[in-house]
């Protein structure tokens, strides 16, 4: 369970000046279900997820995992999250295995629940003839998976994965598809961003469109055609957009 | 909480190592290339001087003479030996700014007859004091000079019924009650500090910037940071690896210097393997305990630095003066032959200067000694608590 409410985020570089990439944001997941934040470059995808981890802090608002609030109670929001930006490399010269072991120990799991869950998370992504090679010799769709299962060692409830399918080929962006709809069935709650309207269609019960640093729409894609009344969700993203002023067609 | 603490930083530190043992070069440039060279080092050095050496020694000494006649007997003696050579230069003063002879000797007019006068005739020696071969040259006719000189004074003596021992107005006798262990000691004090200082700061600098700002760079660390586990723990085990990895370093270099030093011809260099080979069990651990307060204080300062910096190249950038300070205090430590009041032991580096002679010349004083490690642990953990808090804080992490 996620809920962010009036969440802002203001940067304030010396070299771009102020810079507000969230503004004043609410939305929250629920269990069992894929929220979707669809948002072109530089809406603010990535800096919202990084709050709702734990990785920076809201300059407003407040955002709770699991209840626990992401500044007063970091540590156990952590525990109970899986966390995966592409800005987010593994060690070169480990194995993913290896990995594992010690993202699990770092988890404070017992080597052998660790090795139980390699087992699974690497039958379940197909990761078996890879698992003992260095992630410097893996592809990236090789590399997204081994980061996938790090990110999912500790069976975290709550999911937070930034653009997942990102430069992956077909096959292993069905891979990770399918592994989100599995736990969604787990009933687990499931953060991805993306960029990309069909996986946002294909994949996400619930949508939120982030223009700007702002969230223009929140809803189900049906809720979304019914309320604009259009069927494509690009027509309905570029509606927003020209309202926005942020895109000129 | 603590148990829990400590128990991560030692994961951390499992994780450090692991990937350090993949690293095939950096694990090279610790073990091997120390212990290889510096023997090949000192060795070569040993060598070449040999060879200067012996290549401005001249096998045989060419020499012009001046009035040969006046000083018969002399000239019987320089006769008599095997490596003298007379040359028959007409420009003597030129030809030894040519190099073309080592010595040009004056003899004066009268020489011989001075001599049995009982007088003191003049020899004017001219040498090429920029040409080594001629010096050493010069030293051998010295010696000949000598031996000409007691061979006079025998007949002079003789003339007059006077004994030798009568010249003998006393004869001193000095005596060096140091032990060799303690002239070793004086050596390595002015040495072995300096060297310590410099390759613990060279050894933690290049693995501390690989373990902190290059996690940075390749964006290793956010994995780490969105985990549960404890920044200080981080932190913590970061420093231990560092502290680890620099000691074996340092550890393997003297190794390599102990065998360079067993090395005859680096005696002349360094004073032998008494700089090394005499420092006491206890000098030893003294050292040790004064060297990990150090060392883990430079360690943190460059966690602290590698954690802010972007990039190596900045981090290596704010960690240039602190290089240049340690290098001063290793220098430093080679010539402050001089006793400093108690409070000089609290200033950070300047007291290691200290504490380390005092252990290499044997007085050490309780007080200081804590008093050094008090100060030191007091910086490393300001440090360590420091850095624990740029690791919270995202304007470090995500510095644009
Ligand atoms: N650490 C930072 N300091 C200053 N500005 C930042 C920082 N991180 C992000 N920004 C700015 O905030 C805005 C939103 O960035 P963000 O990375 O959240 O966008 P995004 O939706 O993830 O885009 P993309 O699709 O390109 O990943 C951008 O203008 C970016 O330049
Ligand atoms: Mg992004």
């Amino acid at each position: 369970m996620i809920e962010a409410k009036n969440v802002t985020k203001i940067f304030d570089s010396r070299k771009k000046g102020r810079i507000v990439a969230v503004n004043d944001v609410s939305f929250e997941v629920r269990e069992g279900e894929i929220f979707g934040l669809l948002g072109p470059n530089g809406a603010g995808k990535t800096t919202s997820l990084r709050m709702i981890s734990t990785l920076m802090k809201p300059t407003k608002g407040t955002i709770r995992v699991n209840g626990f609030d992401v500044v007063k109670e970091p540590k156990k929001v952590r525990k109970g999250l899986g966390f995966l930006t592409s800005d987010m490399k593994l060690y070169e010269s480990l194995t993913p295995r290896e990995l594992l072991i010690f993202f699990g120990r770092l988890n404070h799991l017992s080597d052998d629940v660790i090795e139980q869950r390699t087992e699974e998370i690497s039958e379940y992504l197909d990761m078996k003839e890879f698992l003992d090679k260095k992630v410097g010799k893996l592809s990236t769709g090789m590399r997204q998976k081994a980061a996938i299962s790090i990110s999912l060692i500790h069976d975290p409830n709550v999911i937070v994965f930034d653009e997942p399918t990102n430069g992956l080929d077909v096959i292993t962006a069905h891979t990770v598809t399918e592994l989100l709809k599995d736990f969604k069935e787990r009933n687990k709650s499931i953060l991805i961003s993306t960029h990309v309207m069909s996986v946002a269609e294909k994949v996400c019960d619930r949508i939120g469109i982030l223009l700007k640093g702002k969230l223009k729409a929140v809803g189900t894609l049906d809720e979304l055609r019914e309320q604009f009344e259009m069927t494509d969700l690009e027509d309905i993203f570029f509606t927003l957009a020209r309202e926005d002023d942020e895109i000129h067609v | 909480m603590m148990k829990s603490m400590f128990k991560d930083s030692m994961i951390i530190m499992w994780k450090e190592f692991k990937i350090l043992f993949r690293d095939r070069r950096t694990l090279f440039m610790m073990t091997v290339f120390p212990l290889a060279f510096l023997p090949i080092l000192f060795g070569s050095i040993g060598y070449f001087a040999r060879i200067s050496e012996k290549a401005n020694t001249p096998s045989a000494i060419i020499v012009a003479v001046k009035n040969p006649g006046a000083a018969p007997s002399f000239m019987k003696i320089l006769r008599s030996m095997p490596n003298v050579f007379f040359s028959n230069s007409v420009e003597p003063v030129k030809d030894l700014r040519d190099k073309k002879i080592h010595l040009y000797v004056e003899f004066d007019k009268d020489f011989e007859g001075k001599i049995m006068e009982d007088g003191a005739p003049s020899i004017k020696v001219f040498y090429n004091g920029a040409w080594e071969q001629s010096q050493n040259a010069l030293k051998i006719f010295e010696h000949i000079i000598d031996s000409y000189k007691a061979q006079i004074l025998d007949i002079r003596l003789a003339k007059r019924a006077i004994s030798r021992d009568y010249l003998k107005v006393l004869i001193p006798i000095f005596v060096d009650r140091s032990t060799p262990q303690e002239r070793g000691g004086s050596v390595a004090a002015m040495l072995v500090p300096y060297f310590i200082v410099i390759y613990l700061f060279s050894a933690a600098l290049s693995v501390g910037l690989g373990t902190t700002t290059s996690e940075k760079e390749k964006g290793t660390i956010g994995i780490l940071l969105v985990n549960q586990v404890d920044r200080s723990a981080i932190v913590f085990g970061k420093i231990v690896y560092i502290m680890v990895v620099a000691l074996i370093y340092v550890i393997f270099t003297f190794i390599g210097m102990y065998i360079a030093l067993k090395n005859p011809s680096s005696s002349m260099i360094m004073g032998g393997k008494a700089a090394l080979g005499k420092i006491g069990f206890l000098a030893l651990a003294q050292l040790f305990i004064i060297l990990l307060p150090l060392e883990s204080m430079i360690v943190s300062i460059i966690v602290a630095i590698g954690t802010f910096s972007k990039t190596v190249r900045e981090a290596t950038g704010y960690l240039t003066p602190l290089n240049i300070l340690v290098v001063i205090v290793g220098i430093a430590s080679m010539m402050a032959n001089f006793n400093v009041s108690w409070w000089t032991y609290s200033i950070p580096f300047v007291n290691t200067i200290f504490a380390m002679k005092d252990v290499f010349l044997n007085q050490v004083k309780f007080t200081n000694f804590i008093l050094v490690i008090l100060t030191n642990s007091i910086i490393t953990v300001l440090f360590v608590l420091l850095t624990a808090r740029m690791f919270n804080n995202e304007k470090i992490l995500f510095r644009v």
